[in-house]
């Protein structure tokens, strides 16, 4: 067998993937699919979630979260902010008798966290945090925070938000085999957020309502996030991972919903 | 509070982000510096044939025939390896790896030939490759693959 | 193009060769196979999906490593060898390599 010297020239790269060509097609290709792995993971999480909220009443719902333990951060109401949790308590009694606030036990925890903040929790629950308490002095504006709480329970949006929340778990399980990647948990985290935000403002609507019919006014809300906003650090950009909608966008449609109540 | 999320947002989305373009750059670099090294040497080694017939020119008498083994151990960067992952998910060619390894390949049998350049044909060639990355925890440890390419180096008697 | 696992192509007369041709493709299966996969293996049996996976990919390294032999004049590929690895978890790499030679 004779040995001919040849030279394979372009045909040497036919395994060697197609140098930046093969790589831009990769990433091209990747992006779309991710793009719409997505959009159906997106639409059949909210889908199924929204069937099951539909199914369960608050009765249910309440029996289903009763049993829920302590969290972590819960803890004993400090003795300076006694009087103040006591206040808060005061005011949600008033707000529950609003005819939209499905009629189920509700319970005000603390949180002992710095960042101001209140949670809807699945079962009636409600957390306030410390820097919450420490924040809030008028009653008028504890009360708008509680109708805002007391709003996602009307919308159901802390059993939307738990639903959801499983179901992403569970497709980025399957997904990547129990690795979430830092970078896909947090396009995950975006989407939630940006459903999150609607429910945000749909709950404000619902807490100057609420407020308005059973205080007669709101002029404390706008206070509120005033004093929100001078504290309010984050660029505007940043608001697209965050849950709440920014302050200036909250002032002006508790305006809004104002001029239209009057 | 506000600077504190703000701090936390950057470093859970801008390090990875800036790892992966700055590994994008660097991986690319390096891979077109080793694909050009490749060509040139192969176009020097051309003269030496390596395959897995086993028969030789039956014309010349063999004055020399040795085993001769070459290995390549290589690993993906940061940014093919998170494609890699995507393609995972999607099936389909792994882009990234197929350049990985085209390269290992041709570098394995290139050092199997500068190994003897005085020879004229390395017959019975073998390539194998074998995955020795940790296989415990997926996508984490060091993703490695070796190449091993054999075969026996053939000199021939020069002519008289 | 002839393919052959032999050192000869029976029959034929070998001419010259031209030296190593080769194919290489990195193949990954999805998720869907996957979860298909992991049901099959509670009851044994071949997995559909992976065979015709790897078929496909194995179809590809050759097409490859003929086209390499084409560009070299050759008509024939002997001595071809077959070698499947996982290089990931999830991805396997089909290799293929032969001699290409110049039937007479």
């Amino acid at each position: 067998m004779k040995f001919v010297q040849k030279n394979l020239g372009e045909a040497a790269e036919v395994s060697s993937g197609g140098g930046d060509r093969g790589i831009a097609k990769e990433v091209v290709a990747l992006i779309a699919l991710s793009i719409v792995a997505l959009t159906v993971i997106y639409f059949a999480v909210f889908a199924v979630t929204e069937l099951v909220v539909k199914r369960l009443s608050p009765e249910q719902e309440h029996e289903l979260f009763s049993v829920s333990g302590s969290f972590e951060n819960s803890g004993e109401v400090p003795d300076s902010l006694k009087a103040k949790f006591e206040l808060c308590e005061e005011v949600l009694d008033k707000l529950k008798v609003h005819e939209d606030v499905p009629k189920i036990e509700y319970k005000l925890i603390f949180f002992d966290e710095l960042a101001p903040n209140a949670f809807a929790i699945p079962g009636g629950q409600i957390a306030v945090t410390r820097g919450l308490l420490n924040s809030l002095d008028e009653e008028i504006s504890i009360a708008f925070v509680l109708a805002h709480e007391l709003g996602h329970f009307v919308q159901r949006d802390h059993l939307r938000g738990l639903g959801q929340n499983l179901g992403f778990g569970i497709c980025l399980q399957i997904l990547f085999g129990g690795e979430v990647d830092l970078l896909t948990q947090g396009a995950a985290n975006s989407v939630t957020a940006k459903y999150s935000r609607g429910q945000e403002s749909g709950a404000d609507d619902f807490g100057v309502q609420c407020v308005l019919a059973i205080y007669g006014e709101t002029k404390g809300a706008e206070a509120l996030f005033e004093v929100l906003e001078e504290k309010n650090t984050l660029p505007a950009w940043a608001y697209m991972f965050s849950t709440h909608p920014d302050n200036q966008t909250r002032i002006r449609r508790i305006l809004e919903a104002k001029a239209g109540k009057k | 509070m506000e600077n504190a999320e703000l701090i936390e947002l950057s470093l859970a989305y801008g390090f990875p982000i800036c790892l992966l373009i700055f590994t994008f750059f660097i991986g690319r670099y390096l891979e077109r510096a080793h694909f050009k090294s490749i060509r040139e040497r192969e176009t020097l080694t051309n003269h030496l044939p390596a395959v897995p017939s086993v028969s030789v020119d039956p014309d010349v008498t063999v004055a020399e025939s040795k085993l001769v083994t070459a290995s390549v151990v290589v690993s993906l960067d940061y940014f093919k390896k998170f494609l890699a992952s995507f393609r995972n998910i999607f099936g389909g060619n792994v882009q990234s790896y197929q350049s990985l390894l085209d390269r290992a390949k041709r570098e394995a049998i290139l050092r199997l030939k500068e190994q003897v350049p005085d020879c004229d044909i390395i017959i019975n060639l073998r390539i194998m490759t074998s995955n020795i990355s940790s296989v415990q925890t997926r996508n984490k440890g060091i993703g490695g693959v070796e190449v091993l390419a054999f075969g026996t180096a053939v000199r021939y008697q020069s002519a008289p | 193009m002839i393919l052959t696992n032999t050192e000869t192509v029976p029959g034929y007369q070998i001419v010259a060769q031209f030296g190593l041709v080769s194919g290489n493709t990195v193949r990954a299966k999805h998720v869907g196979r996957d979860i298909a996969a992991s049901f099959k293996n509670l009851v044994g049996g071949e997995l559909k999906g992976y065979t015709e996976l790897l078929e496909e990919a194995r179809q590809q390294s050759v097409d490859r490593m003929k086209q390499q032999a084409e560009s070299l004049g050759a008509n024939a590929i002997v001595n071809v060898r077959f070698s499947t690895s996982a290089v990931t978890q999830g991805a396997a790499e089909l290799y293929v390599y032969g001699t290409a030679v110049q039937l007479g």
